[in-house]
């Protein structure tokens, strides 16, 4: 067997295997088949060049998340960004859990709510967050990286991971909810 | 802890991301507020929920597939630009024999054209005046006229012929632009040239300086014939056989002074 035969099949069962949960991040953070798929691709030909400086026993998913990272935000993030700003001074902490409360007597509020939002709809209010929280919550909760494996994986310090995760929570509640009515599946009762 | 404080610590505490001492005083205060309580079991729900309803992408097998196809692909460029050490070593062996081989083979060119533009017309004249002359003297009363020319042109004068052999052929041959005279003998066996002309602009690369007693030549040896020239005064001497075992500075010593 060939040193490149080996080195392959290493690549093939230690980062490979993390296909997947890269490309649903990808499809997340691109919101597009296509750009997805190539972004994991070029994230998985970079790893292989630099399979060598790879430290055996360190988090691969991990490397390969922030590899993908920055292909994503050197190549793929919107061309003409702007800073992001978003104004969450009308919503509360608690807010969906404030509005589900508000619904009345019924014993498990939260229970009904959940029970009707699809999983398109979970998908689509994550693909609406801006894009800083989105990175940070798709890591989080998605794929279930630490708060320090996410300040690796994009750069930033975890105070901020601390912080754009705290919005991006709000920002994602506040949108289930005004998904939930504009389909009907809740009555605003606290108008 | 206050409500306010357990507020705080709610996500670090569901993110699994809280110390333990901040997580029991959480859960302490939680087991007294169920306010705090049905918040806190919210929040979490929220997140089971966000998480189970993103889904896993489903297309594995055939991403992975183009994947392996492209490093693949990429592999052919990649070892070109990183090759092996060992790969590294038989690459600069392999150029070095190549160039070896190169320089060798030009060498080779470059020596066969000169040969084909310095010596051979001498060596095509031996020939061909060997295949006419058969043996006999063609053109016995031209010799006296050559002896006049080559006094005539302050050629040194030619005495007889060599030791054993007879002269079978005499003539002027234009060689490379120079007019020579041609005079040929032979032994019943080898058939030995003598070429005399003007050494100027008569350049003669590619011969082996010799020395012998007190003289000096220089002798060229190729496939066909042996070659050897030197110059006395103004004329050049050119003598050549195709028997390379002839020994043609003496034997030619014996006709005019080497």
């Amino acid at each position: 067997m060939t040193g490149n035969d080996k080195k392959k099949e290493r690549f093939e069962a230690e980062a490979l295997i993390h296909v997947d949960s890269l490309h649903r991040t990808a499809l997340r953070m691109t919101r597009n088949e296509n750009e997805a798929d190539d972004l994991v691709q070029e994230t998985f030909l970079k790893a292989y060049r630099f399979w060598d400086k790879f430290e055996e026993g360190s988090n691969c998913r991990a490397w390969l998340f922030k590899i993908m990272t920055n292909i994503f935000i050197n190549n793929y993030r919107a061309k003409s960004r702007t800073p992001q700003v978003v104004d969450l001074q009308d919503v509360d902490d608690d807010f969906l859990f404030g509005q589900l409360a508000a619904l009345g007597p019924s014993e498990n509020p939260e229970q009904h709510f959940f029970a009707k939002v699809f999983d398109d709809d979970v998908k689509r209010a994550i693909e609406e967050l801006p894009e800083d929280f989105r990175l940070v919550v798709v890591l989080s909760f998605l794929e279930g990286f630490s708060y320090q494996e996410i300040a690796e994986i994009a750069n930033l310090n975890i105070g901020t991971v601390k912080s754009r995760l705290h919005r991006g929570r709000k920002l994602l509640q506040k949108s289930l909810w005004e998904y939930a009515i504009k389909n009907g599946f809740i009555k605003e009762a606290a108008k | 802890m206050t409500c306010q404080d357990a507020l705080r610590l709610l996500y670090e505490v569901i993110d699994k991301e809280a110390s333990e001492i901040d997580i029991e005083q959480v859960k302490e205060h939680l087991n007294h507020c169920s306010d705090c309580m049905s918040r806190y079991e919210f929040e979490k729900m929220f997140k089971a929920f966000v998480t189970e309803k993103s889904g896993s992408s489903v297309k594995s097998a055939q991403l992975k597939a183009k994947i392996l196809n492209r490093i693949q692909e990429a592999e052919t460029d990649i070892s070109y630009r990183a090759p092996s050490p060992m790969r590294k070593r038989l690459l600069y062996l392999s150029a070095a024999a190549a160039l070896v081989l190169f320089v060798t083979a030009a060498l080779a060119v470059a020596q066969f054209y000169r040969h084909q533009k310095f010596v051979y017309p001498f060596e095509k004249n031996h020939l061909s005046a060997a295949a006419s002359g058969n043996g006999q003297i063609i053109n016995a009363a031209a010799l006296g006229d050559i002896k006049n020319y080559l006094a005539g042109s302050r050629h040194l004068a030619i005495n007889g012929d060599p030791d054993g052999f007879s002269l079978v052929h005499s003539g002027y041959d234009e060689i490379r632009g120079h007019q020579f005279v041609h005079l040929q003998y032979h032994d019943g066996e080898n058939l030995v040239s003598l070429f005399i002309g003007d050494a100027s602009n008569m350049e003669m690369p590619g011969f082996a300086r010799e020395i012998s007693g007190n003289t000096e030549y220089f002798k060229h040896i190729c496939l066909q014939c042996q070659v050897i020239y030197w110059i006395r005064g103004n004329s050049i001497f050119i003598a050549v056989s195709e028997n390379k075992k002839i020994n043609l500075p003496v034997l030619i010593s014996s006709v005019v002074p080497i």
